[in-house]
């Protein structure tokens, strides 16, 4: 029984999702009060996206946080969320989405739903590489630029991030929504807006791997850039490696690992790892101990 | 050679980790964190979408 739910939930890595959401979102009596968490605990950032509006939230959304205090007036740097930001960045990179985030979790659940007959999973949406571009500019413009500088006559800016396009505020907006009638009153058309967002990537999540994560996450996009610098990073043994090909067969993300194991897409689920059949993917530790360790087989520089 | 391979491979993680450390105390010392914390303790109207 036990071994059937933690293969149903993903196995490990499932069970460690699972028990990162829980941690995270563990106020329980806000999801039936339609309330939030206020304790002190909501000023430390978690290192996944959850939103702080969840009734469960325990801490705090990193890039909510970011965009509060950007467009806080007078505030033109966030050293305490951008140095937590760094600090997850570099000790794990991407890692952060595949194995701690409660957004990826809902997502890699989804992609579990069996789809009908006749219809197939896809590995990459046409245009894959030109949408993979809209998580650097959502960061860029809706994350940074506007909450900096479309301020009010006071001079506070607001999250264009949150405000348009998070699907995971969205959901908790939902949660909060049903135990909490006087904010059911006040739903409106961007309420809508914000559902029809959160609707396509659920559809799109059974069909696609992680489409959020791919094409729209602005955390993501800053974790990739640390994927080549991380403490924990991927590298292949060029010794051992072959270029089979196996770990991009294996990859949800279509990642060919054996040139880039430390693509600024990879999630770090471990799957080209164990699908290895010649063990040619280093991680951890062995990347900066063994001798033949290379962060591209073809011997590019690293 | 190797060894100090591994050892220049760890040495920009480890010097952003304590770069970032730095910022967050700073960040702790100029009061940031009661604005992150005003903003998550007051339900996020933006968040969920009633603006």
């Amino acid at each position: 029984m036990a071994r059937s739910f933690t293969r149903f939930i993903g196995g490990t890595r499932g069970m460690v999702q699972l028990g990162t959401a829980l941690v995270s979102n563990a106020y329980v009596k806000g999801f039936f009060e339609g309330t939030i968490y206020k304790g002190d605990t909501k000023a430390i950032c978690v290192p996944g996206l959850n939103c702080y509006a969840c009734p469960g939230a325990l801490g705090s959304c990193p890039i909510g946080s970011l965009q509060a205090v950007l467009g806080s007036r007078g505030n033109y740097f966030s050293w305490y969320v951008g140095g937590l930001i760094v600090a997850f960045g570099a000790f794990l990179g991407r890692f952060t989405c595949g194995w701690l985030c409660p957004f990826g979790f809902f997502q890699d659940l989804l992609y579990r739903i069996p789809i009908p007959k006749g219809m197939r999973k896809l590995r990459k949406l046409p245009g894959e590489r030109y949408l993979a571009m809209i998580r650097h500019m959502l960061l860029v413009v809706m994350v940074i630029l506007l909450p900096l500088f479309a301020v009010d006559f006071i001079g506070q800016g607001s999250p264009w991030f949150c405000t348009w396009v998070c699907p995971s505020g969205t959901l908790s907006g939902l949660l909060l929504l049903a135990g909490n009638e006087s904010l059911r009153e006040v739903v409106g058309w961007l309420f809508a807006w914000k559902n029809l967002i959160l609707i396509v990537t659920v559809v799109l999540s059974i069909f696609v791997y992680r489409p959020f994560c791919r094409y729209l996450c602005p955390l993501g996009a800053i974790y990739g850039y640390f994927n080549p610098i991380a403490l924990y990073r991927f590298s292949i043994d060029k010794e051992k490696c072959t270029r089979c090909g196996v770990c991009q067969r294996v990859c949800k993300l279509d990642i060919d690992v054996f040139d880039h194991p430390n693509s600024s897409a990879c999630i770090r689920c471990g799957d080209c790892i164990k699908a290895c059949p010649h063990d040619a993917i280093l991680h951890g530790a062995q990347v900066f101990t063994n001798p033949s360790a290379s962060q591209n087989a073809s011997g590019c520089p690293q | 050679m190797n060894k100090s391979r591994g050892i220049s491979k760890l040495l920009v993680p480890i010097l952003l980790i304590v770069t970032a450390l730095v910022a967050i105390a700073i960040g702790i010392a100029t009061g940031e964190v009661f604005t992150v914390l005003q903003k998550a303790t007051l339900i996020c109207l933006e968040c969920i979408g009633l603006g």
